[in-house]
């Protein structure tokens, strides 16, 4: 066509602004596919603006995944995004420096690794931007505890506070400890939760991140043990489970966000017996402050019948279990069966019949699955000013130094 | 407006729009090629309107960076959409079959002249035609279409496509259409 030989002749430029408006209505995959497109391309859609226009825009809910972990040295870290499918989210890039990391929370869009290699290490990275802060280990490095992420977003920068609590015995007293790192100051705080009274178990779960407060799932689900980093005062805060709620050991339930409130859903079995599904409750924290939960919806035992390709997957007596919520969305909870993450509708009291299959030999554990989301307006992650030395190494080992990369 | 009802003598019939109606304006594409139309399709343009309203209009609107095969195409546009009684239902689907059968240079072509010219309507529509195409296309396949040179080395294209590998997933065979 003469218009197009045109067009190849004088150099084809086509203006930013209508690229721009064409690609924030193309669907995510396809925008980090078209990053591979030219450095320009990769400029232009790294851009903060960019993202935060494609976000607002966005149709769908905004990009989310989780992570799990595997690898015999945890080293790997699996991740199943929102459009179901798979992907090895390659541990990131200072991993071969760093064998064994682990990923010990989530929040947002930021993941904090930590690094038992000669001496224990943490890092924050941002899961989309890929950039990454070291920072130092605190002096009691020996002892491990749960930990937890917060983070939040200012004027396009990120801050963020780690929590560890570190179960200790004062004099046969049982007790617990806090460290606390801000991005703010850089440094690490230390000091003794003052009204834990009573023995705290704490389970291998993921911290909840809600309203800015840590939660820490603990004596096998039966109770929420928050911590506000941002109130710096020295107290925790316990939140029961719904006290109706029929509980095996947390096994059969799982604690979470979606969208605006915190969440509890239970299954009255962890297997499918005489073909049929265990019915189910999902209570909402309905009053934070007195700990008030409700039931939000619930669903009978149901007789499977084989009408859909899960149908046929659930066959056997193998455990069945939830184990995510889905970040945004309070009607979608996933379960884990035989290796398959399925999608749950609490509406509809089945399972979507689409479902992704992982190796399961492979995952360390499924009750630390971690959730990640791009944040609706992409933010910085800061550069610390407390180890400048450490952060020369990190330009060795990542020569690129285009940081605009998503 | 009372537009259905076209009696000559009816009281709600804007004399202004009525003589927008008969007045014909004159485009020149950058080919030299000269296209009648009426003022009232013509103003559904932004820039025209503009170019009419401060009166450098003088008969014949120069319209450089539009080639005639494009204006022929932006013009059938602006006509059917200040047609008379032409209901909402029937603009959107005459939008659809309009933008539907055009290639990439074509679509590349006319968006620029929408956003050139400022009519939105259109703008909006080439730019989720093409968006649409584009889709599941690959990476190579936009390159072509986008006349790109890839500036990456295989390696970094490599690693890029390794980090985000689902984002290769569903990719359409690079056909044309």
């Amino acid at each position: 066509m003469e218009t197009e030989e045109d067009v190849s002749d004088q150099g084809f430029h086509f203006p930013e602004d209508i690229l721009l408006e064409i690609l924030v209505r193309l669907p995510a995959d396809s925008i980090f596919r078209f990053r591979c497109v030219s450095r320009n391309w990769r400029c232009l859609i790294s851009d903060p603006s960019f993202l935060s226009c494609y976000v607002a825009r966005s149709q769908e809910s905004p990009p989310f995944a989780f992570i799990f972990q595997c690898g015999k040295y945890r080293g790997m870290h699996l991740f199943l995004s929102a459009f179901n499918t798979l992907q090895n989210f390659s541990s990131p890039f200072f991993s071969d420096h760093f064998p064994g990391l682990k990923v010990e929370a989530t929040s947002n869009d930021l993941i904090l690794y930590r690094s038992d290699f000669q001496e224990p290490v943490y890092f924050v990275a941002n899961s989309f931007s890929r950039k990454c802060v070291k920072f130092p280990m605190h002096s009691s490095r020996r002892s491990i505890g749960p930990t937890g992420l917060i983070s939040r977003a200012r004027n396009g920068m990120t801050s963020y506070n780690v929590v560890r609590v570190v179960k200790s015995c004062d004099s046969s007293r049982f007790c617990l400890n806090l460290e606390t790192f801000s991005s703010e100051n850089g440094g690490w705080r230390s000091f003794k939760a003052k009204n834990c009274t009573f023995n705290v178990e704490l389970d291998a779960r993921p911290c909840v991140v809600y309203k800015g407060v840590l939660h820490w799932i603990c004596n096998k689900m039966t109770a929420l043990l928050a911590y506000d980093p941002c109130r710096s005062s020295d107290e925790f805060r316990f939140i029961s489970i719904p006290n109706e709620a029929y509980n095996m050991n947390g096994m059969n339930a799982i604690l979470g966000v979606s969208g605006e409130n915190l969440y509890y859903f239970e299954m009255f079995g962890i297997s499918i017996q005489e073909r049929k599904l265990p019915g189910w409750k999902l209570w909402v924290l309905q009053d934070y402050k007195r700990g008030e939960w409700s039931l939000d919806q619930e669903g009978k035992e149901r007789k499977i019948e084989s009408i859909c390709a899960v149908s046929n997957v659930l066959s056997t007596y193998s455990p069945l279990f939830p184990v995510a919520f889905h970040p945004w969305n309070k009607d979608i909870v996933y379960f884990w069966y035989e290796g398959y993450v399925l999608t749950f509708s609490v509406k509809k009291g089945w399972f979507e019949d689409k479902f992704s299959s992982v190796r399961s030999e492979s995952i360390v554990s499924t009750w630390e699955i971690f959730p990640l989301s791009m944040p609706l307006r992409p933010t910085q992650l800061p550069q610390p000013q407390w180890d400048s030395s450490k952060l020369a190494m990190f330009a060795d080992v990542k020569p690129d130094t285009d940081q605009r990369n998503i | 407006m009372a537009r259905k009802n076209r009696n000559p003598v009816g009281k709600n019939v804007d004399p202004e729009a009525q003589k927008k109606k008969t007045r014909t304006l004159t485009l020149k594409s950058s080919d030299g090629q000269e296209f009648s139309i009426s003022e009232s399709a013509a103003v559904l343009s932004i820039a025209i309107e503009n170019m009419v309203e401060d009166d450098c209009a003088g008969g014949v609107i120069p319209l450089p960076l539009v080639d005639g095969g494009t204006l022929a195409r932006v013009i059938t546009y602006l006509n059917k959409h200040a047609e008379d009684g032409a209901s909402d239902e029937e603009k959107r689907k005459f939008d659809e079959e309009f933008v539907s059968g055009m290639e990439m240079g074509v679509l590349f072509d006319v968006v620029l002249a929408a956003n050139y010219l400022d009519i939105r309507g259109l703008l909006r529509e080439v730019r989720r035609r093409i968006a649409d195409r584009m889709k599941n296309k690959s990476v190579e396949w936009v390159r072509k279409t986008f006349h790109i040179e890839s500036d990456f080395t295989p390696e970094e294209e490599e690693q890029m496509k390794k980090e985000f590998a689902w984002a290769w997933e569903g990719v359409d065979s690079d056909v044309d259409d």
